[in-house]
């Protein structure tokens, strides 16, 4: 069995990914580079490897996150000079943010980030957080583009808010985000934007004119949540359901915020009425062919606002039965999730998917994958990066509507008697 | 305002800051004092002789929301405010990284809000690394002092400090604090420094008991004697500091400093000195005996040996492996893996159990680890991965390297409080010993001094294979080909070295007589060169190779060796006509097609062979070097003289002179162009082997030449 870790180092480069038209520049070896960088252009499509394409001295065979390389003897010399020439070359391809950050051996040395020069908006992290969970460091990623951005007070925009807590590394993060801007669309509610996950500068500004923040996933939104409220005065709300996905915890979250601002939720409500009477139907086909899916077992990770509503959703509307639940970091989600186990009979649920058999795993693909590979399971669902099959058109939201019957649709699909 | 005084350990730096802080508060200014020296001593003279607790001590023992202000900041003389970083103990951790920790965590808790006048940051000057240098930066100090006596090692200090104040912002200084030790010849060297380097001597402290008397009764000079002519020394640099003003200096080079300092003409120069240039050529020591490309020439580095040899060990069923490091780096290590592992069981339907459920420990290194030491949790997770199995690899990171934990020492701790449990310690420190390719050959050879069992005797029969890459996605396939042919000789495979092997084949390696190539790769060269140096091995020459000629060359090699030469034969009979048989429908489609080669890999034989089987028109042929890539080794190029080999070259050049010569398609480690007009097909990093592996290639070049060269989703950018 692995050990989790987490990972605060890509949590940070890919809060700074998320912000369009950025480049990442890292003062490293390009050990740290090279996963960051791939992981970045697998989720935001800009570019792919191509050593042949893309052989400039920084970026080493990929369109991300340039580097300067580090080896030991920079350890000991320092490596500013090539750091101020990769700053250079960065701030010349004119991104609108120029993210600097230290890799965690470049941190132990001190290594300074900042030079004198016409630069765009520019933000550092000269000490990324080691060890620390993928959240931690997305947050403190997010709070240091808030304030190298720092978007202005504005007047509230009644029916404006933002989306937080998504990142660019959310499998189907576009499409999520999408599915939640027309719900809460029918709801007269409108997205400004979601912060981290694709803003842009303009984003960034416009931001500020939100009359509410809403928690899509809370473990990643809490400190950018609390930079918003303290300095732009902008409320936060964290719907206790967790993530808007399955049916209960997709209305309850858009409940909140229809309350919240005084909007009517009855024409989201009525579509996601439409989608759980099209679930009936299929569901009780199985149920009276073959008694299902009551009675099956799944197993499941993820971090805690996915693992709540997908949970519930799992257990109780669908009646499956949890045999192992992993949270992959702590979050405000976790304590409902134990208690929720004990509730139900299955505190002793287990906590490693690849230690135990299951009729359906829920995972990150590698996850899935090795609980599939290793005979443990014949129905994988992937709930993170990456996912089993890098290629992606049809839109296939995680969270939302669509995420909801995705995610009941892929969980009924590998069930047998 | 804030001010550093800088100074060589026990120069009385901290008296001096003390006194001074003592003399800014009887001005009526209200001071912050930080002690940014592990021994945390700056303020116990404005504390009555109290240690007040340190941040560092803070950081090791609370959780964050725990942590405030209040519990580190201490009011002292006339309502002074101090703060110690404190430290490691002496020969652990980075005492540079507490410093660091220190600044950034008090900024979060905010120092700023405290109602200070003035900054002193009492600063230890003998270590210039960057966590010491943190008081210089540009957002804090505005003014910086140096003390120093007339020592010379004083005085080295000193302009030490000022090379680091240059790297800055330069024109922050204020001046030299001349603290006496008595010596009557100090002035002069003080006062000869203090000229060429262009500062004034804002001070002279005479050496005094009356400091050694207030010391014993925790107080300073300032609050014991505020009338005495000591004390006045301190008023008048306190006043310096509110008013005084600021100037560049010009630092000395170490020979310019004996001249003027000491009087002495160097020596002339042993050899001439190189220039240092901005990127400082890596390790000046000699290679390791079985290196990288990369480290053999010294060249940059791609990706690093920690991560290399952590995924050649996670690829051992029965080896727990510990990653001494941040989380950080062993999340990247166990992605390589399974990624590797999704990849091959979503491509390839094929499961690689060690990768898919790694058996990866870290030891977490934070950052109150990497200030006082990470041995502590290296050998928790020591302990862990031994409660799952008796062999354990440990490998160590860069942050590890950097603070210098004894990983070794730990290692043997740890196996010598558990009979049984055996840890191979693995020294990577990130990318130290070398780039990725490092790691896995430095984890191969070490996994095979610790594991090999030279009593095992040869069993007829047994062969290995050596020099496999683990995460290659297609290995099961090719070791499923080698097998299928061994087995027609009456062989089987008896160690898979390293790559979708157990600890139990590793110890059994002695049990084949003979080993063959996974490949012609240069890893693969250093392992075989290892393995019969080391081990005796019998590593023969012919590799595992793509293609018809390759598979037999190896096949009557073994069976040479192995005495099985009739069954050979027959094999290699088999496979020809196999071969021949596939030939002619393949034949009709390509014959006479015009073909471009551009590899990274220099084992383009194969290729070469299957377009001349098939009566392409080879029009150029091209090698490119790249050090991420190209192996330079020797391979035998059958096809050398039809090969150009470029080391100095452009990309795109390369590809558009390809592309003037007509090609129907251009075969390529990677495509090279972006223009759909001519058929790109790639070559495979790791290539099926095989007679019939190089066919099923130049099937899909035949399907891909009967594709359209226009396909509709081409019109639909943008």
């Amino acid at each position: 069995m692995a050990e989790r870790f987490p990972e605060s180092l890509v949590g940070a480069i890919i809060a700074f990914e998320g912000v369009e038209g950025s480049i990442t520049a890292m003062n490293g070896p390009t050990g740290c580079k090279y996963y960051p960088a791939s992981l970045s252009e697998a989720v935001t499509r800009r570019g792919g490897f191509n050593p042949m394409l893309h052989d400039s001295l920084f970026y080493l065979g990929q369109s991300r996150v340039p580097c300067t390389y580090m080896d030991s003897s920079d350890y000991v010399a320092g490596a500013r000079e090539r750091m101020r020439a990769l700053w250079d070359d960065s701030r010349r391809r004119r991104p609108s943010l120029l993210a600097l950050i230290n890799s965690p051996g470049a941190s132990l040395i001190g290594e300074m980030l900042s030079f004198e020069g016409e630069a765009p908006p520019t933000v550092t992290m000269e000490s990324p957080p080691p060890s620390a969970s993928f959240s931690f460091g997305y947050g403190t990623a997010m709070v240091s583009v808030l304030e190298g951005l720092a978007p202005s007070p504005a007047s509230p925009r009644e029916m404006a808010v933002n989306l937080l807590g998504v990142s660019v590394a959310d499998l189907g993060w576009e499409d999520s985000i999408a599915d939640l801007r027309r719900l809460l669309a029918l709801c007269g509610v409108e997205v400004l934007c979601a912060p981290g996950a694709g803003w842009s500068p303009g984003d960034v500004q416009r931001s500020a004119e939100a009359a509410l923040n809403v928690a899509v996933h809370d473990e990643r939104a809490a400190m950018a949540a609390e930079w918003y409220r303290r300095n732009l005065d902008i409320p936060y709300l964290r719907p206790p359901g967790g993530a808007p996905l399955g049916f209960e915890a997709l209305e309850g979250w858009l409940q909140d915020v229809c309350q919240e601002l005084g909007a009517d939720p009855a024409p989201a409500l009525g579509r996601i009425a439409a989608c759980r009477r099209r679930a009936h139907r299929e569901i009780s086909r199985l149920d009276q062919y073959a008694g299902l899916p009551r009675g099956c077992s799944f197993s499941l990770e993820g971090r805690p606002s996915l693992v709540w509503p997908a949970l519930r959703t799992l257990h109780a509307y669908l009646g499956m039965v949890p045999v192992a639940v992993n949270m992959t970091e702590d979050g405000p989600c976790a304590a409902d999730v134990e208690s929720y186990l004990i509730s139900i009979g299955c505190a002793d649920a287990g906590t490693s998917l690849l230690d135990c058999p299951a009729d359906v795993v829920l995972a990150d693909g590698n996850t899935v994958a090795g609980a599939l590979g290793r005979g443990l399971s014949d129905c994988g669902v992937e709930l993170d990066h990456p996912p089993l099959y890098s290629v992606r058109i049809r839109e296939d939201p995680l969270l939302g509507l669509g995420g909801t019957l995705r995610l009941i649709e892929r969980s009924l699909q590998g069930l047998k008697r | 305002m804030r001010i550093a005084v800088y100074g060589k350990g026990g120069i009385g730096k901290s008296t001096v800051s003390a006194n001074l802080t003592a003399a800014l508060g009887r001005l009526g200014l209200k001071v912050l004092q930080i002690g940014c020296d592990p021994k945390h001593d700056s303020t116990r003279l404005l504390l009555g002789g109290r240690e007040p607790p340190t941040v560092m001590e803070m950081v090791r023992s609370s959780r964050r929301e725990e942590m405030s202000l209040d519990s580190v900041v201490s009011q002292g003389y006339l309502g002074c405010l101090c703060v110690e970083a404190g430290g490691p103990e002496p020969g652990v951790g980075c005492a540079g990284r507490g410093i660091l920790s220190t600044f950034e965590l008090l900024a979060d808790l905010g120092v700023e809000s405290l109602d200070a006048d003035i900054t002193v940051y009492d600063v230890l000057g003998d270590v210039v690394c960057g966590g010491f240098a943190v008081p210089l930066r540009n957002d804090y100090a505005e003014k910086v002092y140096v003390v120093s006596s007339g020592e010379y090692m004083s005085i080295y200090a000193a302009n030490n400090i000022l090379r680091g104040v240059r790297n800055y912002d330069p024109g922050r200084m204020a001046g030299i604090v001349f603290n006496s030790r008595g010596d009557p010849e100090e002035r002069g060297r003080v006062q000869r420094f203090a000229a060429a380097v262009g500062l004034p001597v804002v001070a002279e402290i005479p050496r005094s008991p009356r400091f050694l008397e207030a010391e014993r009764s925790g107080r300073t000079v300032v609050e014991c004697d505020p009338g005495s002519e000591l004390a006045e020394i301190f008023f008048r640099l306190a006043r310096n500091v509110t008013g005084g003003p600021v100037v560049e200096a010009s630092p000395l080079s170490d020979e310019e400093l004996e001249r003027v300092v000491l009087g002495k003409s160097p020596p002339p120069p042993l050899s001439p000195r190189p220039e240092r240039e901005a990127a400082p050529e890596r390790r000046p020591e000699a290679p390791p005996a079985y290196s990288s490309r990369n480290v053999e020439r010294k060249e940059l580095l791609h990706g690093c040996a920690f991560t290399g040899a952590v995924v050649t060990c996670l690829s051992v069923e029965g080896l727990q492996t510990v990653m001494h490091s941040p989380d950080s780096c062993a999340h990247l290590s166990c992605q390589m893996a399974q990624n590797a592992a999704r990849r091959a069981f979503v491509k390839e339907g094929v499961a690689i159990p060690s990768f898919l459920s790694p058996s990866a420990h870290c030891s977490s290194l934070d950052d109150p680890a990497m200030v006082f030491g990470g041995r502590p949790r290296l050998e928790d997770a020591l302990h862990r991965a031994l409660d799952r199995g008796s062999d354990v690899a440990l490998v160590s990171s860069c942050p590890s390297g950097i603070i210098g934990d004894d990983v070794e020492a730990a290692a043997r701790a740890v196996s010598a409080s558990r009979p049984g449990g055996r840890v191979i310690v693995m020294l990577e420190d990130g990318n130290a010993a070398g780039d990725h390719m490092q790691g896995v050959i430095d984890a191969c050879m070490a996994l095979a001094a610790a594991l090999i069992d030279p009593s095992v005797d040869p069993e007829d029969g047994m062969v290995n294979v050596v020099g496999i890459k683990p995460i290659a996605t297609n290995n099961e396939k090719n070791m499923s080909y080698a097998a299928s042919l061994l087995e027609g000789l009456g062989m089987s495979i008896n160690c898979r070295f390293i790559g979708g092997t157990d600890v139990a084949a590793i110890e059994g390696f002695h049990r084949a007589g003979h080993s063959i190539l996974a490949n012609t790769d240069r890893f693969a060269l250093m392992l075989s060169r290892y393995l019969r140096k080391e081990h005796g091995a019998d590593v023969l020459r012919s590799p595992l190779a793509p293609g018809l000629k390759g598979t037999v060359e190896w096949l009557r090699e073994l069976a040479a060796a192995a005495g099985r030469e009739g069954a050979a034969e027959e094999t290699a009979e088999r496979l020809r006509q196999e071969y021949e048989a596939a030939l002619p429908p393949l034949r009709q489609e390509l014959e006479g097609k015009k073909a471009c080669i551009i590899s990274m890999h220099k084992d383009i034989d194969w290729l070469i062979d299957t377009i001349d089987d098939l009566g392409i028109e080879l029009l150029s042929a091209a090698v490119v070097d790249r050090s991420d890539h190209l192996m330079d080794y020797h391979v035998g190029n059958r096809h050398a003289q039809r090969i150009e080999f470029l080391e100095d070259y452009d990309i795109r050049e390369v590809a558009a002179e390809a592309l003037a010569l007509g090609p129907d398609m251009l075969l390529s480690t990677y495509p090279v162009s972006t223009d759909g007009s001519v058929l790109q097909e790639t070559i495979p990093m790791v290539p099926d082997i095989g007679h019939l592996a190089p066919l099923e290639l130049a099937r899909r070049w035949a399907l891909g030449l009967k594709a359209p060269r226009n396909e509709g989703w081409r019109e639909d950018h943008g």
